[in-house]
């Protein structure tokens, strides 16, 4: 059973800039693996990715709910063919319909154990393999990974934490005409939805184009040899358990880059991506103080830019 | 399916000890495999994916942590039972993996069961199967190789021992080999097939190296010399057993073999001791491998081997006798004994005679040094629970009713069938098929008795409750550095396991929870960091709080099993009832609390020359472990927790 649902569009999300531009750069490169959005309850994290889908069109979200089963994540024996005519089939499961879609996971860090597991399996190699009940058969699974959680609820598990591409931290608006205009507007969707989204009609298009193009340009990139040079200084310098940071902000990088019509990747390109690969990725006892100091990232980047 | 391209072998910058640990087994499988260690993002798994560059006749066969046991050793063939009528047996995975590579991701994260059938079968070369009434056997020998990211927990050493080499892979240091690293991997991304063609030349060159290697591995002997060079090694070494001696001496062939040469010589022993050794050695503090201490020392103590055996020797000496000194005096003898320990284990920078109570003082302590401990390493074996249990953490692994939690296997269920494992249900049906009568456009027929059910098994976490005394008393401010540096190492502890932690504060009439019961260890550590101190001590309130607070966690449902720590110097001076003196009060609490049967642990953290020992007898009230704070560095309270089950 599957409601179809108007979706409140991308471009009327007041404020979450970060968020956003973390979520189209995947879009225009689903390579970057990804976006883990910490933050309160009530801050659009799901409309936004629900949002993100509907603008591109050719992908849907996948959710994997907390309380799904092992069988139902991977899949598992067909038990209608079985019984039927004794035929062992697989059924496909959640990590199947999420192939080449967004797989969003509603609070990640409570995900329970063993499902991790089977996730990072899957992240790790784009295929889902599955020896049980019978049955030996494998499935490619690549999809985009979106999580969310509230980190005083519990933490992730590191090697979890490293294959998303990207983290970002989402607060409500703190201005006050802002969060009068978010109520505004949410009245004004679940009043009339049509209408509404009609409204903003113009809006997404553009954007919809935007990543559209960027999506063609991202071939054409180039990528100058300083700034190969920069990224890695800035992975060393930021102590970052191996290399996965570095593809990251490269991909990432290039993104923005053709997401601003520009072939060619600038320093301050990798300066704004920083910004959302290394804070998860820091090596880092699990009780040092949070806030890692970006400010690194930005003497860095004007130390280097010099060169 | 579609094949997937994977990266070259060739290909890949850098890690040349992985490379080189994959070429020995590659030329000698007897070394019996690799477990690689290391940072995420290391290039660890496209490595060993590669391998399939490098020699065309093996195959990775990649183990997905999902697996069931029927499916790893094999069951009743379905389909040709149904047909014949007869028992079928279809060989599982491990038939498969013969004389092939078998690849396990994540290895720590792997069923415990799972992978010890596994390492049996690979070293007896023979996987037996005697189940659902099949006795059924075949060869499975094959080249078993795990990676792993130790910040997800460890393997056991049975398991590791059965790892022929072990090397712990980092990222690539300098900034070229960096660059490099990132743009092989986009030219590999943008067009894999030119890319691949690319480094085919190289490919082939190795492969033939492999090759040739093997032919001259198969004229050498071993002699008395390299048998004895083995021998010594890894008595050096300090290695359990005798594996290790078989490994390096097949490692040691590989090596010169891999050199180009057919005559071993003593330094590819001192150059296999770096791979073979890291996991096997005793170490005085830790048995894994995997702090990074540990990882340095063994390539270390190989070198050093070769510079001076005799140093070594000595060095070794002096570390078994603090060694046995330290099993000697396990903290249960010391606590008998009271009396000489005090003078012994006080800091001896804190000259000061510790007054009581230097008052009412406020102030916030600064984290004190995380110690190494293994106090609460594996609180598994205190807390045995027998009892189906939910949750989800890697404290403890328990039967789980649910529907929840890993699929390990099926059983003959007992009472009525909850979770049907279908699969076993229809092999067990199978052969029967024939002669039961069947009814219009139904195939299959299955009757009460093939029902099967699935076992899940699901690792839990615990409860661990911090009661922290931040009285006066606590105040002197390295002490409570102490203190905070001794519950961090707890809360490392509980971040690796999953556990949930929650922590009460208690100082003069109050005992506040200052972190609820959470799955953030993050969250406690800023709350211990801010955790002021001073005034009196109220240790009857501050008991009574914490069992209400684990009852509460118990009442919610959560079968989360409770832990309580209490972290004290046990000098009561607060009444709670007033009805007793303070220190009787709190006394009467942890006896109620002991009759509910809530596990805990005592940390003493009196500091006097004249102990009045009243933290462990509160520990004897509430019938816990009892630990003195200064203690708590010593890798001796392993054994003492142990004692205590």
């Amino acid at each position: 059973m599957k409601a179809d649902r108007i979706c409140y569009p991308l471009t009327a999300i007041v404020g979450q800039e970060k968020m956003k531009l973390a979520l189209i750069l995947n879009s225009i490169n689903p390579n970057i693996g990804g976006v883990l959005i910490k933050g309160e309850k009530g801050t659009a994290k799901s409309t936004a990715v629900r949002s993100l889908a509907d603008l591109l069109k050719d992908s849907k979200v996948v959710e994997l709910p907390l309380n799904a089963t092992e069988d139902r994540v991977i899949g598992t024996l067909d038990i209608e063919q079985a019984i039927k005519h004794g035929e062992k089939k697989f059924e496909p499961g959640i990590l199947s319909e999420a192939h080449e879609q967004i797989l969003y996971i509603d609070e990640i860090n409570l995900l329970d154990d063993h499902l991790v597991d089977v996730l990072l399996d899957v992240a790790a190699m784009g295929v889902n393999t599955i020896e049980r009940e019978g049955i030996s058969y494998s499935h490619p699974s690549q999809f985009m990974l979106v999580g969310t959680m509230n980190p005083e609820e519990g933490d992730l598990r590191p090697q979890l934490l490293d294959r998303f591409g990207l983290s970002v931290e989402v607060i409500g608006e703190q201005h006050l005409e802002d969060r009068v205009d978010v109520i505004r507007r949410r009245m004004e969707f679940e009043e009339d939805k049509g209408k509404f989204q009609q409204k903003y009609r113009k809006e997404q298009e553009k954007l919809a184009n935007k990543i559209k193009l960027a999506k063609e340009l991202l071939r054409d990139v180039k990528v100058p040899d300083y700034i190969y040079e920069l990224i890695a200084k800035l992975s060393i310098q930021l102590k970052v358990d191996g290399h996965r940071a570095d593809l990251t902000v490269l991909k990432a990088a290039a993104a923005l880059a053709v997401f601003e019509g520009r072939t060619e990747i600038l320093p301050a390109d990798v300066q704004t991506v920083a910004k959302f690969v290394y804070p998860h990725r820091m090596r880092r006892t699990p009780f040092q103080d949070k806030g890692v100091d970006m400010t690194q990232v930005d003497a860095l980047i004007n130390e280097l830019e010099v060169v | 399916m579609e094949r997937i391209s994977t990266y070259p072998f060739s290909a890949i910058v850098g890690q040349t000890s992985v490379k080189k640990a994959i070429l020995l087994n590659l030329i000698n499988p007897k070394i019996g495999g690799i477990l690689l260690s290391g940072q995420k993002g290391t290039a660890k798994s496209t490595i060993i994916r590669g391998i399939s560059h490098i020699d065309s006749e093996k195959k990775v066969i990649e183990l997905p942590l999902s697996i069931t046991e029927d499916q790893l050793v094999g069951d009743v063939d379905l389909e040709k039972t149904i047909q014949t009528g007869i028992k079928q047996f279809k060989p599982g995975v491990l038939h498969r993996a013969h004389e092939q590579i078998l690849y396990i991701d994540e290895v720590n994260l792997l069923n415990q069961h799972i992978i010890k059938m596994l390492v049996d079968s690979n070293s007896s070369g023979i996987t037996v199967v005697e189940r659902e009434g099949i006795s059924a056997s075949y060869e499975s020998q094959f080249i078993l190789i795990g990676s792993m990211n130790p910040e997800e927990g460890n393997v056991s050493p049975q398991i590791l021992d059965r790892f022929g080499l072990y090397v712990h892979v980092e990222g690539e240091e300098d900034v070229n080999t960096r660059v490099e690293v990132m743009k092989r991997r986009l030219a590999f991304e943008t067009n894999k097939e030119t890319f691949m063609e690319q480094f085919k030349d190289e490919s082939h060159a190795i492969q033939k190296k492999v090759e040739e290697s093997r032919v001259r591995l198969a004229s050498m002997n071993v002699t008395e010399k390299m048998m004895s060079d083995a021998a010594v090694i890894a008595k050096e070494a300090n290695c359990e057993g005798h594996r290790s001696d078989l490994v390096l001496i097949e490692t040691a062939k590989a090596m010169a073999a891999l050199d180009g040469r057919e005559e071993v010589k003593t330094e590819d022993f001192y150059e296999a001791a770096k791979y073979v050794l890291p996991h096997r050695q005793k170490e005085e503090n830790s048995s894994t491998p995997q702090s990074e201490k540990n990882n340095e020392n063994p390539s270390n103590k190989a070198e050093e081997m070769a510079n001076d055996l005799d140093e070594q020797q000595n060095e070794q000496a002096e570390e078994e006798s603090t060694n046995s000194e330290h099993t000697n005096s396990s903290p249960l003898n010391r606590i008998v004994n009271e009396g000489d320990s005090q003078e012994k284990d006080s800091d001896p920078n804190e000259k000061k005679p510790n007054h009581p109570i230097p008052n009412e003082q406020e102030g916030i302590a600064e984290i004190g040094e995380e110690m190494d401990i293994k106090a609460l390493k594996d609180l598994k074996a205190f807390i045995s629970d027998q009892k189906v249990r939910e949750g989800s953490g890697k404290r403890s692994v328990a039967r789980t009713e649910t529907k929840q939690g890993r699929y390990v296997k099926a059983t003959i269920p007992r009472g009525k069938v909850t979770d049907l494992a279908l699969a076993p249900t229809l092999r067990a049906a199978a052969p029967y098929q024939k002669n039961r009568t069947k009814r219009e456009g139904i195939f299959f027929t299955i009757e009460q008795q093939d029902l099967r059910q699935k076992v899940r098994e699901k690792t839990i976490g615990n409860t661990l409750l911090f009661l922290v005394d931040a009285s006066g008393s606590m105040g002197v401010k390295k002490r409570m550095e102490a203190v905070k540096g001794a519950i961090l190492s707890l809360l490392q502890d509980a971040y690796q396991k999953r556990d949930e932690v929650g922590m009460i504060a208690f100082r003069n009439n109050r005992a506040d929870v200052v972190l609820d019961i959470t799955g953030s260890v993050d969250m406690a550590h800023k709350q211990l960091k801010e955790l002021p101190t001073g005034g009196k001590t109220p240790l009857a309130l501050a008991l009574v709080k914490g069992y209400e607070k684990l009852n509460h966690v118990n009442q919610q449902g959560s079968n989360i099993i409770p832990f309580l720590i209490l972290v004290t110097d046990g000098r009561a001076n607060e009444a709670y009832s007033g009805k007793y003196p303070p220190l009787d009060e709190a006394l009467i609490i942890a006896k109620e609390i002991r009759n509910e049967n809530v596990p805990s642990l005592i940390i003493d953290t009196e500091q006097s020359r004249v102990p009045l020992g009243l933290a462990k007898k509160l520990a004897e009230h509430l019938g816990g472990m009892y630990v003195k704070l200064d203690e708590m560095k010593s890798s001796s309270i392993y054994e003492a927790v142990k004692k205590n089950i």
